[in-house]
């Protein structure tokens, strides 16, 4: 499969503040993404994974290295790596249908078939009996259903998720996450996931990288091949959790740092 | 009475009980209030003229005000007075809307223009628009030109002002969610940041209609041979203090009706700010 995201010697140094020393946010990060693919960026705050992120995205620029899409360096923000923020980023001015225009107008796919194709989303995402109202009406869980139809109608072949669950409860998170991976399945588009949760990148991802900070850098890139759908309770999960939660305790200086979070 | 609120989620509660005498006695006091305290204090008004306390020849009696602008009304003087500023102010706050909206804009998005004009304008806004009266009338003569002129010079900076905030406050999640869209140019400008500064703007033309009905008044007083002001001028001319007292009153009812529209439309424009019930 070819790469649809070619990451090499990628560095981004933040400049010394306030007396303090500068922060090697990141620090020669490689990776590749093959298309089609779901790969899931772990690890604890202040790993880099966000400026990672933000990079491929176009919103923040490297010091050093390169980042291609598709072979073409990244210059900036563009409709092709829809991203879904954790902040949801809804207009709040717009309706739920008048968001999905905006995001269509945007990208320049407003056309005949636009109005079937947001229509179709919605009702997938099961927004459409919402269609007429405003973002400040709808639940967290349908915030981010909307912010993911948005993307989904725009067709960016690759989706940049920063934490996207991460300001949502434990239950509203597991089905959006158990969402997510149907929709995967259903349209295989690459995913690039930011989460700081073990067990929601071992539950989303095909391939999990794990990032400890100072300087930022890559220190497990493995797949996972557990079955689908995922049991979170089954030994193999468990030790694939323990595999990772070792990688990054010596990151926090806590030894023996054990199943951390509770999430599903 | 209300029985029962709507909560977010669409469900009704129940309205906890120790709460209903409370907001029964507000859901009538409170309009009895808006209209009862006016009439007394027309109805006082009156008295206090017709028992002689207050002289009439120095404040004329509430029925004498009425009799004035019913005998407007008929001869059709008041309709013609009401049009004729009416005129003016809206194509002083039109164009002191545009301006205030074009350069506010201009100076928050791009800093060499906030560099440019930064000094300038706040020195400029520190002027108040009455003392311009005499350039007003020395560049364009006595006219609807003097009194549009101080109109857009009292309104161009309040929306200026304003419309800067708006655009300043901007919260970035909008600009970075628009650009990953693949927003940009005009769309950008109109659904992102023209929308997001579009609560401050209605502020600032909240402020500038107030302050354009001032003006419309001030430059007709010295400056325009016709309108509210002007007719207000000559009652005080030829000591007819009943047409005074009534048009000065007629104004602050105009500037009161004009701020209920523009609270309407903004409210109507606004809705998504508001909660379910909006």
């Amino acid at each position: 499969m070819p790469a649809i995201l070619d990451i090499s010697g990628l560095t981004k140094v933040f400049p010394a503040r306030h007396g303090r020393a500068p922060v090697h946010a990141l620090k020669h990060i490689n990776l590749m993404l093959d298309e089609g693919d779901f790969i899931a960026v772990m690890g604890p705050s202040g790993c880099g994974k966000s400026t990672l992120l933000n990079i491929v995205a176009g919103f923040d620029r490297q010091d050093d290295g390169t980042c291609l899409v598709r072979d073409r360096p990244v210059s900036g923000p563009g409709p092709d790596r829809g991203m879904v923020f954790q902040e949801y980023a809804l207009f709040p001015w717009m309706t739920v249908e008048r968001n999905m225009i905006f995001a269509m107008r945007a990208a320049g796919k407003y056309n005949a078939e636009a109005p079937a194709r947001i229509q179709a989303t919605l009702e997938r995402m099961g927004l459409w009996q919402f269609r007429q109202s405003y973002p400040k009406h709808l639940s967290g869980g349908m915030r981010q259903r909307l912010a993911i139809a948005r993307i989904l109608a725009i067709d960016s072949p690759m989706m940049l998720m920063d934490e996207p669950f991460g300001a949502l409860d434990a239950l509203t998170r597991a089905v959006l996450q158990a969402n997510l991976v149907e929709l995967w399945q259903e349209t295989r588009k690459t995913v690039l996931f930011i989460t700081h949760s073990v067990d929601e990148a071992l539950f989303l991802a095909e391939r999990v990288i794990v990032m400890t900070p100072r300087p930022g850098t890559i220190v497990l890139d493995r797949r996972i091949d557990l079955k689908r759908p995922r049991d979170v309770t089954t030994p193999e999960f468990n030790d694939l959790k323990r595999e990772i939660l070792t990688m990054i305790s010596p990151s926090l200086h806590v030894p023996g740092l054990h199943a951390d979070e509770s999430v599903i | 009475m209300v029985e029962q609120v709507r909560v977010l989620d669409g469900h009704t509660m129940a309205e906890p009980a120790r709460q209903k005498p409370a907001a029964a006695a507000g859901a009538i006091l409170v309009p009895v209030l808006r209209i009862g305290v006016p009439v007394a204090l027309l109805v006082l008004w009156e008295i206090a003229v017709r028992a002689g306390i207050i002289p009439a020849r120095f404040f004329p009696a509430p029925s004498a005000l009425f009799a004035e602008i019913w005998a407007d009304l008929l001869s059709g003087k008041l309709v013609v007075d009401t049009l004729s500023s009416l005129n003016r102010l809206v194509w002083g706050l039109s164009i002191g809307v545009v301006l205030g909206v074009a350069f506010g804009m201009a100076m928050a998005l791009w800093r060499q223009v906030d560099a440019a004009l930064g000094v300038t304008v706040h020195v400029l806004r520190a002027i108040p628009p009455i003392t311009w009266i005499g350039f007003s009338i020395l560049w364009f003569g006595l006219g609807n030109r003097p009194a549009i002129f101080l109109i857009v010079l009292g309104t161009v900076f309040p929306m200026l002002l304003n419309t800067y905030a708006g655009v300043k406050q901007v919260d970035v999640i909008y600009l970075r969610a628009a650009r990953n869209l693949g927003a940009h140019g005009f769309l950008l400008f109109r659904d992102v940041v023209l929308a997001a500064a579009l609560p401050s703007i209605l502020t600032g033309l909240r402020v500038s209609l107030g302050l354009a009905w001032i003006l419309m008044v001030v430059g007709e007083l010295i400056a325009v041979p016709a309108g509210l002001g002007d007719t207000l001028m000559r009652a005080q001319d030829y000591d007819q203090t009943d047409r005074m007292l009534a048009y000065m009153i007629l104004i602050g009812f105009y500037g009161y009706l004009s701020d209920l529209l523009l609270a309407a439309v903004s409210h109507r424009l606004l809705r998504w700010q508001r909660g379910i019930e909006g």
